[in-house]
């Protein structure tokens, strides 16, 4: 055979190649989508388990976030103050901080002068004329002091021992021994809330896979016989699971859309903007996050769709 | 062009069942356009032989080749291409019931990639050779056995396959349409396609008159050319 008859023949078994994929490729979606509409009443339960299932994700993730915005709201709320002496300059305090701040892991730090004090002690107060008169009198009584916020209570332990075995000349008090129970009650919740939140999520994640995999499990029962046909006329099997992820796909499109018209303006007449002593605002964290709601709705959606719906379809392939 | 060697099937032990072999140390040789009838008593293995020779099934022992390929060693790629070479007829029927006639037939097409011009032209062929032309558009529910199984013809015919398997492809059909089904096969066996027809149908086999195999307990009980039913 002449050499352009070889390649002549070669670029006709590309082109039939590449027809056949294409076909098959159409094929595939057309089939993925007569099965999905054929079956009704499967699609309809199959994308209502799934939908049930997209919208406990959503608000895992919601509560999730509120949890821990409550977390850190709460967190926030535990720090210590170190008072210093009258007598200690702005140097040393600020020598301190340093030290502190190279020292020990903590989140923040925040110097306080007297007159820093005292000026937010007189915007507080100042509509008081007894309070004034009397502050008036003996001059200016506040000391500097040093905020401290860390992520651990163990920290403002070490902070303050280290204080009062180096500092203790100039530190006038610190305020994590009365408050030592207060803060590691908090932080000890807190890591309680997290750690209950997350075998929520664990739990509620399986009961998911299962329903949905059971439900699109049924719905692929009842499409055993044309699989087996599929099979006996020369069907690829990549074919077959093609046109099952397509059904899948669709599953996961139609739970996404329904989830979306039931939990957003459903969830926003139910829900009015609560406000409770940490100021969370529900429907900040709805409308802000709502790329990343809508991603979490189509991956819920998509994956679990297409996973359940191969998974089932594989079962009849072996 | 189809050859099984020392085949031996064994069914693992299930439930409360002991283990079960269906096929033992069976041989046999077909050449290109044979017409071979497969009898035997209803579970003797004609099934599994079948099953074994489309790849459903794998042999405890032994191998089965076509065209000198090992059909249980085969890649993926060559497995498909060997099935669209096998077409296959059952008792009942395998038609889906959601689609008509033509759609029944063109399905085996589109499940394989054919565009939508190649369906047109060939399936309208396929409908004539088996005189469905006026059935065409008429669902499964709407016919006879006969015109279903015709349709199963049209369909295993569809990719233009060496051999056929029909296993128990008169079951269900009145001694008529039994008639006219193996009428068409013998038609097809005329123009070149190997016929594997496993049957438990006495006049069948004797009416057809070619290579019979008999499978009695797993075993080739007998292999003759003389066309006779003998259990």
């Amino acid at each position: 055979m002449e050499r352009w008859q070889v390649i002549l023949t070669k670029v006709n078994l590309y082109c039939n190649m590449k027809n056949i994929f294409l076909n098959s490729f159409k094929r595939m979606i057309r089939l993925g989508w007569d099965n999905f509409y054929r079956e009704k009443g499967i699609s309809f339960v199959a994308v209502f388990v799934l939908t049930v299932v997209i919208i406990m994700a959503t608000s895992i993730f919601i509560i999730g976030a509120i949890t821990e915005d409550i977390i850190d709201s709460v967190k926030e709320k535990a720090d210590i103050t170190i008072d210093f002496q009258l007598s200690a300059s702005e140097e040393e305090i600020l020598e301190v901080q340093k030290e502190i701040e190279g020292a020990f892991e903590i989140t923040s730090i925040k110097y306080t002068s007297k007159e820093e004090a005292k000026t937010a002690f007189i915007r507080r107060f100042g509509d008081r004329s007894s309070v004034m008169e009397s502050l008036e009198e003996v001059g200016n009584p506040f000391p500097s002091s040093l905020s401290i916020k860390a992520d651990d209570p163990y920290i403002y332990q070490q902070v303050s021992d280290f204080l009062e075995n180096n500092y203790s000349a100039i530190v006038n008090s610190v305020d994590f021994y009365h408050r030592q129970e207060v803060i590691e009650g908090i932080f000890s919740f807190t890591d309680n809330a997290r750690k209950v939140g997350l075998v929520l999520v664990i739990i509620m994640g399986i009961i998911s896979i299962l329903l949905v995999y059971n439900t699109v499990k049924l719905a692929i029962y009842e499409m055993r016989e044309e699989i087996r046909v599929m099979k006996l006329v020369g069907s690829s099997n990549a074919f077959i699971q093609g046109s099952f992820i397509v059904q899948g796909v669709l599953m996961g499109l139609a739970a996404t859309v329904l989830s979306f018209i039931l939990l957003f303006p459903g969830g926003y007449l139910l829900v009015s903007p609560y406000d409770i002593s940490i100021d969370i605002d529900i429907n900040r964290y709805v409308f802000e996050m709502m790329p990343l709601i809508i991603i979490i709705h189509l991956g819920t959606g998509i994956v679990l769709g297409v996973l359940s719906s191969l998974i089932a379809a594989n079962r009849y392939l072996k | 062009m189809i050859f099984f060697n020392k085949v031996t099937k064994i069914y693992p032990p299930y439930l409360n069942k002991e283990e079960r072999v269906v096929l033992e140390d069976v041989s046999f040789r077909l050449s290109k356009g044979d017409f071979i009838c497969l009898v035997g008593r209803s579970g003797a293995g004609k099934t599994t032989l079948l099953n074994l020779l489309l790849g459903e099934e794998k042999p405890t022992s032994g191998e089965v080749f076509f065209d000198r390929i090992n059909i249980h060693k085969a890649s993926v790629n060559n497995s498909h291409r060997i099935k669209r070479r096998i077409g296959t007829i059952f008792q009942d029927y395998k038609l889906l019931s959601s689609k008509t006639v033509y759609g029944n037939i063109a399905y085996a097409m589109e499940v394989t990639g054919s565009s939508d011009e190649e369906i047109a032209r060939v399936v309208p062929k396929a409908l004539s050779t088996v005189g469905l032309e006026k059935q065409a558009f008429q669902f499964p529910h709407q016919i006879s056995g006969g015109e279903k199984q015709r349709t199963a013809i049209a369909r295993a015919l569809i990719h233009d396959p060496e051999v056929i398997l029909a296993d128990e492809p008169t079951g269900d059909l009145d001694p008529y349409n039994a008639r006219d089904v193996l009428s068409l096969l013998l038609e097809i066996n005329k123009a070149g396609t190997t016929i594997i027809l496993a049957t438990h149908n006495k006049d069948i086999v004797n009416s057809v008159g070619r290579r019979v195999i008999t499978i009695r307990d797993g075993k080739v009980a007998s292999d003759s050319n003389q066309g006779k039913f003998i259990l």
